[in-house]
């Protein structure tokens, strides 16, 4: 599955903060540059070879790095082709049947040649097709002919008809074709003939679709889609309108231990795994947990923490909206007292003395509710760190903008040319970076479980939420009470040190969670 | 696609009119200045022998799209029957009536009637039209629809 050398590129990782990249290889710095951010895939997808032995991406990733290709329609195409191409001497069948073969067993070469193996006959026919049926080919001339769908008949017609012996005359076979061609169907599209469940192959579709280019360009598209769609190995760039398609071949059960993040060649960066942003250094199963913790609680956690409290005996969550304080749980029916908690029978003779506030049973009472309050508690501390770095990152964003207009400033006060104060805006890209990674670095440190290795974790989580504040604001006020230049010397500095700490702990979460460092808790 | 709406219904009429199976009818309706309206047909079901719908003849209409036979058309008991798979307006749900399941443009109304009337004996109650039948299909599934032998 590595390389079939027809992928339309091997994609470097292109670097978060992309001005300050480090790499001392000049030649994959040039690779990286022309390759991740330009947008002209027609140059990509038809002179491919000539680029391909400038890098091994191998040789410079970094531990939380992963493998991956992005490929544009061409290579998705080449990539369908070399897969099938491959398997046709295997099967020794038709390219068409073969094809229909691999699309029916979602690509999966090796149970489709075990099951072909051991009954070629049946595998074909259960897939749809027909094994030794002639190629499809456009018939008239036929006395006899009538198509079922409009009933036409006579030897001027020209029809179609495949292993099944339903033959259907061509407009209604396009027509047919066309409306399921547009609902985004391809190879799943079926004989018209009533109940048959033969399979309109992509020979006989090209044949009749032959003259509707625009629905033959659909079908194709549709083609790829499903290609991708498929195979487990593949996705689309979830962002808006991008084109491209990821091949990663991080496998599912990997996924608990890496975070298998992809940078699309369109800026997207994203995790292949649950095609969410990328949310470094938690991993998928954390972070899918903590969406849904957050759905169920964070709204109304903090609502029940300011106006409830919890029956002593069963937590059920009771509000307290009136009347005395002699409280009756509805759920348990038990019966205590709202001020101190403990329970009602020791209060029946003398309420207004409730001051038995170091009395065994009211103070067990309190401990229960400090016990889950303190669960809440923590969820909350994680919580508000968590949103407030996504506060922050989408703050960030409004940066840039105010970060443009300091930077034509500084040009306009200093000698400073364009490309000399760039480096602001490379510390704004280092900024937004280590916001995402903070903000999920929260939830990883919510489920890790204390100890040791815990505390190892917060030490690196701390320096680098220090760094990057630092960081922020000076960004934010670059010029204050300093000269350009050492306000410009000040956030190289800065922002080359947030690099490191922000690769630390990365690094460090990488290797951790593949040497399985930390325990995790629900 | 109107001219192969034409064509292939009055075709449909012509093989019905040669051979169709035995107690069921399907005409097209009379328009108002009496010409036959080939987009509607009334039609009818007899109940299968040997089950609780004997010697009943279930009306329905047959309502034809302009885009048939590309889509379906669609099949409306009038009245209502009472079945887990006919809706409440008498519309009914059945995979080879729907353009995105089973439908293939070269089913026949002899097809669509006989899938209609099995459909009667043997509902499907993993895709229910309506709640009523098919809540007492799911408690009493022997009683209401099957001949006790």
């Amino acid at each position: 599955m590595e390389d079939l050398g027809s992928d339309s590129g091997v994609q470097s990782q292109p670097d978060k903060g992309k001005g300050t990249a480090d790499d001392e290889d000049g030649a994959t710095q040039d690779y990286g540059d022309t390759y991740d951010f330009d947008d002209d895939d027609e140059f990509f997808g038809m002179d491919d070879s000539g680029f391909e032995p400038v890098v091994s991406s191998r040789d410079q990733r970094k531990p939380w790095e992963v493998e991956y290709h992005v490929h544009d329609a061409h290579g998705l195409h080449d990539k369908q082709e070399a897969m099938i191409n491959r398997l046709v001497p295997v099967l020794s069948v038709s390219k068409d049947i073969t094809t229909i073969l691999l699309r029916n067993s979602q690509w999966k070469e090796e149970s489709l040649v075990e099951r072909y193996l051991s009954d070629p006959d049946k595998t074909i026919r259960d897939a749809g097709m027909f094994p030794n049926a002639p190629a499809p080919e456009l018939k008239t001339g036929n006395e006899d002919f009538t198509c079922e769908i409009c009933y036409c008949d006579g030897p001027e017609e020209v029809y179609l008809g495949l292993g099944c012996g339903h033959a259907f005359c061509t407009d209604c076979y396009v027509t047919y074709l066309t409306g399921k061609v547009l609902e985004g169907m391809s190879w799943r599209i079926r004989c018209p003939g009533a109940k048959c469940k033969a399979l309109v192959g992509e020979q006989a579709a090209r044949l009749l679709l032959a003259n509707e280019p625009k629905i033959l360009e659909r079908y194709e598209d549709n083609l790829t889609r499903s290609f991708v769609n498929d195979l487990d190995s593949f996705t689309w760039c979830p962002a808006p309108n991008c084109e491209y398609g990821i091949e990663c071949h991080v496998p599912k059960s990997a996924w608990a231990t890496i975070v298998p993040t992809v940078h699309c060649r369109c800026g997207k960066a994203f995790c292949f795994g649950c095609n969410m942003d990328d949310h470094m250094p938690a991993p998928c199963f954390l972070v899918e947990k903590w969406l849904q913790k957050c759905k169920d609680d964070s709204e109304t956690s903090n609502w029940l923490k300011a106006n409830t409290k919890e029956c002593t005996k069963c937590k059920a969550t009771i509000e307290k909206n009136g009347g005395c304080n002699h409280m009756t749980c509805r759920k348990c029916a038990h019966e205590f007292c709202w001020v101190c908690m403990g329970p009602w029978t020791e209060h029946q003779q003398a309420y207004y003395q409730c001051n038995r506030y170091n009395e065994d049973s009211s103070k067990n009472a309190r401990d229960s509710i400090s016990k889950s309050r303190a669960l809440l508690e923590r969820y909350l501390h994680y919580y508000s760190r968590f949103s407030n770095h996504e506060r922050s990152a989408k703050l960030a964003r409004r940066l840039l903008t105010t970060t443009e207009t300091n930077m034509e400033q500084m040009q306009r006060n200093s000698s400073m040319s364009w490309i000399e104060v760039q480096f602001l805006s490379a510390a704004v890209d280092m900024l937004s970076a280590c916001r995402a990674t903070l903000k999920w670095s929260y939830v990883l440190a919510y489920y890790m479980e204390s100890d040791n290795q815990k505390l190892i974790f917060e030490n690196n989580q701390s320096d680098l939420e220090m760094a990057t504040e630092t960081l922020n604001e000076l960004v934010e006020n670059p010029v204050h009470e300093r000269t350009i230049e050492e306000a410009k010397r000040l956030i190289i500095d800065k922002t080359q040190y947030v690099k490191t700490r922000w690769e630390t702990l990365l690094r460090d979460t990488a290797q951790g969670l593949q040497e399985n460092r930390w325990k995790f808790q629900d | 696609m109107s001219g192969i709406c034409k064509t292939r219904l009055m075709e449909e009429r012509k093989q019905w009119r040669k051979d169709h199976p035995y107690g069921f009818y399907a005409r097209p309706e009379k328009a108002k200045d009496g010409t036959l309206d080939l987009m509607h047909w009334s039609c009818g079901i007899p109940g299968k022998e040997g089950t609780p719908w004997e010697g009943g003849m279930y009306k329905c209409m047959l309502h034809f799209p302009p885009e048939y036979p590309t889509l379906p058309p669609k099949c409306q008991f009038t009245p209502p029957l009472f079945h887990p798979n006919v809706f409440p307006s008498g519309t009914v749900c059945l995979s080879i009536l729907n353009a995105e399941k089973g439908w293939k443009p070269a089913l026949t109304i002899k097809q669509i009637l006989l899938g209609v009337a099995d459909l009667l004996v043997d509902p499907n109650n993993d895709d229910p039209a309506q709640t009523e039948a098919y809540q007492m299909f799911k408690r009493d599934k022997a009683g209401l629809y099957q001949k006790s032998d």
